[in-house]
């Protein structure tokens, strides 16, 4: 219905915006369990309060030894233990319901790898940092990553997942509203962890189709190095190159054409830097390093012809 | 409590001077450093963690001032990834896990126990030099660039990544082995060396849950050893153990970590619930309400301690069936630490309550935990863990538990045994002004952190979006109000080691046993050997002499 109506779905105080029916259940839990313990914390506070009130010490009180305590101390045993039955049957089954994967689910690989998340559909197309996927339609992302562990954490969706080495991990679900989910990098993964990000973006199923279709196409209106502004943005380029000449992972882009520099592979060259360098240090980044940054492991990163001018347009312009 | 004066009590020999003291007796810096009095050791531990402290605490409010704006405040991200490391490094392994144990426990375990000292003295002394020993090997670390993993130390990253490491992992392993002796020495204390009468259920409950603590210290740390040795030798001959690269498993790492890592966290908040329950037996006058439930709900959450590691693993990709057994036995953690809260309320029903300054932490102790131990039942419930893992609800969460539980106990109990330890009195509306800035600092700080953590802040982020900028704020006032206090509580300490008047023998009125030998205590700490009559909270029983000053 939402999606039919394309409104962003409602924010809480303490939570996000819901993309799923089961992020919807997860919020119900979490505001229970929320009332639950507000509740169990003003009772304690409460009677502490009072008790410190009623019975500050006063000349002459009387010092008595607690009397038998028994039955209280079943009863307040016997209670929180019924009440932890409940809760942990409400999370198990909450969980369990998130981990069963859907039948015909849209499958998508999402890479992790210092410091960006890579998106593969199934035709073989891939995107950096942009993931499109239809609304309504059951999804199954399978998480690997290619150098330290990542998580990958949709809060929209209320669904993390760590993406390990050496092994696949998945989520499934199914998104019901249309719109934009943030996407972090919940497990700590270095220098540019925290700028780790990327979009969900959800969109109807016919947009998507077109999507698929095309590919990425430079948005209307724009020019060529506006594109690639958002583009170097979406692939995270940021993470490890800086705009304005301060020391990064990467060599600053600042100034970056017809700069000339001295290679640390293949050693001692010397490299000026122009359309065809930067093409070929996308597509190939171990061809020829900078001198000092050998030690850095670039991800290859697979952009169309179009998008690589665009990005070559816009980093001329820094 | 104790007939410390009673006729069938033999005379101690060689107490002549009755103004000779602990302090007093041997002077010099080498009769410290050579001391085998708990007393002296306990105080030599308390200077060392109290040092720790202030070092993990610059780095925190590091860490805050450098997240009061998005993007660089005052630090790069490199630096940021250091200093929340250290903070995690110094305040875990240099602070909390020795601070009640180590120091308090090593000043007070054995006068609770009319003991003259520890079961072994010198190994008590060993593990001091271990300790700093350990402590040195982190700090030469850090001098040298430090490290940038996290506290846990998780794999490949920590095997990868090319800082100092090695050292700081040495260090954690070598403080492993001071907390195993400390453990071995306390259990064997315990065991042996309580005084006639002292029977199990006259012992206090701070001892009981230093015995819970002991014993969880001594089963667990070798798992660390073993964990870190593995990773040492990962690193130097490039066995694979953890790094896929390698054909290890990184997750194995982490189920190995928590294996250790978990008890510890009760390592750090059971002791300081047994301060509590001393704090607040005392400010009540009162018989702690269920008293052998508390002592065995101690035991109950060592022993859960070690049941639950799997839970820092919930979205690591462990089977789910793992992950419903893990689920379940955490929720079982509740029920020992909710009949330690309930009967603490029921204490004070009735009572006689004087709101001095260490009963005000063990009452913010009682609030606080209580937030900490129901957001810890939040996170057992898988569903809701698997948003809120690593997020700043959970840094919150912990930070109620280890800061609003640990450290307001540890901080209680140094109020409350000061003037045992320096036979000094404190200014105590300078403390109170210190409690409340404390209080409402620590509050500020992480009730902020809750928020921004279930709308979705990752932690461990140098780097946050726009919409989390106002919480980050909140929080960061908050750590400057929360530095301000202690500011305010150390000038208070120092003032009164400077010029407080001098203290009574029981200047709270309390019928334990420590407070029945003069304060400060003699280097043997009885005048005569105590023969036990009642319990340490027996203050129906108690007679006008022992709850009198002097």
């Amino acid at each position: 219905m939402l999606a039919m109506l394309n409104l962003e779905p409602p924010t809480t105080f303490q939570l996000p915006a819901a993309f799923s029916a089961a992020a919807n259940d997860v919020d119900d839990i979490y505001y229970a369990m929320y009332w639950f313990s507000l509740v169990f914390t003003v009772a304690i506070t409460g009677a502490v309060l009072w008790f410190v009130f009623k019975y500050r010490r006063k000349p002459g009180d009387k010092l008595e030894p607690p009397g038998n305590v028994t039955v209280l101390e079943i009863t307040w045993t016997v209670i929180p233990i019924l009440f932890i039955v409940v809760l942990f049957h409400i999370g198990f089954k909450g969980y369990v319901a998130q981990a069963v994967p859907y039948e015909g689910a849209l499958e998508v690989r999402v890479r992790g790898t210092r410091w960006k998340w890579e998106f593969e559909y199934p035709n073989g197309m891939r995107e950096n940092g942009v993931l499109n996927l239809p609304v309504d339609k059951p999804v199954k992302l399978i998480l690997s990553s290619d150098d330290v562990i990542h998580s990958f954490f949709v809060p929209g969706l209320r669904l993390k997942k760590d993406a390990v080495p050496g092994m696949y991990s998945s989520i499934s679900f199914v998104p019901n509203v249309t719109g934009d989910a943030q996407v972090f990098c919940a497990e700590y993964c270095g220098t540019s962890h925290s700028a780790m990000l990327a979009m969900v973006h959800i969109v109807t199923q016919q947009q998507f189709d077109d999507y698929l279709k095309v590919g990425p196409q430079k948005p209307d209106g724009l020019t060529d190095a506006q594109w690639g502004e958002k583009l170097f943005a979406q692939n995270n380029c940021n993470t490890c190159h800086s705009r304005d000449g301060s020391r990064s992972p990467g060599p600053t882009f600042q100034h970056l054409f017809g700069r000339d520099e001295v290679m640390g592979t293949p050693s001692g060259v010397t490299v000026k830097i122009d359309d065809n360098y930067v093409h070929e240090s996308i597509q190939k980044p171990q061809a020829k390093i900078v001198m000092g940054y050998t030690s850095v492991q670039m991800p290859q990163f697979s952009l169309s012809e179009k998008q690589i001018d665009a990005l070559i347009a816009y980093l001329k312009t820094l | 409590m104790a007939s410390v004066a009673s006729t069938h009590a033999a005379p101690h020999h060689g107490q002549v001077d009755p103004n000779a003291n602990y302090l007093n007796a041997e002077k010099g810096i080498w009769s410290w450093l050579t001391t085998l009095d708990h007393k002296r050791i306990g105080l030599m531990y308390l200077a060392s963690v109290l040092v720790a402290f202030t070092l993990g605490g610059v780095f925190a409010l590091l860490v805050r001032l450098e997240l009061l704006t998005p993007g660089r405040t005052i630090m790069d991200a490199d630096t940021y990834n250091h200093v929340f490391t250290l903070h995690g490094v110094v305040m875990v392994f240099l602070f909390i896990i020795p601070s009640v144990p180590a120091a308090m426990g090593n000043f007070v375990l054995p006068i609770q126990l009319g003991a003259k000292d520890v079961a072994f003295p010198k190994l008590n002394l060993a593990s001091l030099y271990i300790y700093i020993f350990g402590a040195c090997f982190a700090l030469w670390s850090m001098i040298h660039g430090g490290v940038d993993t996290g506290w846990t130390f998780y794999t490949p990253y920590s095997t990868l990544t090319n800082s100092w490491v090695i050292p700081m992992v040495l260090g954690a392993f070598i403080m492993g082995f001071s907390s195993i002796l400390t453990g071995v020495n306390f259990i064997a204390t315990i065991h042996k060396m309580r005084a006639p009468g002292l029977t199990w259920s006259r012992l206090s409950l701070f001892t009981w849950s230093l015995y819970a603590t002991s014993i969880m210290q001594v089963l667990a740390t070798p798992v660390l050893a073993i964990t870190l040795f593995l990773l040492m030798i990962e690193r130097f001959l490039g066995l694979g153990i953890f790094d896929p690269h390698l054909g290890g498993d990184p997750v194995l790492f982490q189920h190995f970590f928590w294996f250790y890592s978990h008890p510890a966290v009760y390592i750090m908040i059971v002791p300081g619930m047994g301060v509590v329950s001393e704090l607040i037996a005392t400010f009540s006058r009162k018989a702690v309400v269920g008293y052998m439930f508390v002592a065995l709900s101690s035991l109950g959450l060592a022993l859960l301690g070690f049941l639950v590691w799997g839970h820092h693993l919930f979205v690591s990709g462990m089977s789910e069936y793992s992950a419903m057994v893990f689920s379940g036995i955490t929720f079982l953690v509740a029920i020992p630490s909710g009949v330690k809260v309930f009967n603490w309320v029921a204490t004070l029903y009735k009572a006689s309550i004087s709101l001095a300054s260490p009963m005000l932490y063990a009452l913010a102790f009682i609030f606080q935990f209580t937030i900490g131990g129901l957001t810890g039942l939040v996170l057992a419930m898988l569903a809701i863990d698997v948003h809120l893992h690593d997020t700043y609800y959970v840094v919150a969460h912990f930070h109620y538990v280890m800061v609003g539980g640990t450290v307001f106990g540890f901080f209680g109990g140094l109020h409350y045994w000061w003037p045992k330890m320096f036979g000094k009195l404190y200014d105590e509306t300078l403390a109170q002004i210190a409690f409340a800035l404390v209080f409402i600092g620590f509050n500020t700080t992480f009730m902020a952190q809750f928020v921004m953590g279930s709308r979705g802040m990752p932690r461990r982020y140098y780097d946050y979006l726009p919409q989390f900028t106002i919480f980050h704020q909140i929080s960061t006032v908050g750590s400057w109000i929360l530095g301000m206090g202690f500011l305010v509580m150390l000038f208070m300490f120092i003032k009164s080691l400077a010029s407080g008047k001098k203290s009574p023998r029981n200047p709270w009125g309390s019928c334990a046993l420590e407070w029945q030998t003069p304060t400060p205590p003699p280097v043997t700490n009885f005048l005569h050997d105590p023969v036990i009559t009642h319990g340490p909270y027996d203050y129906h029983l108690a007679t006008e002499a022992e709850l009198a000053e002097d």
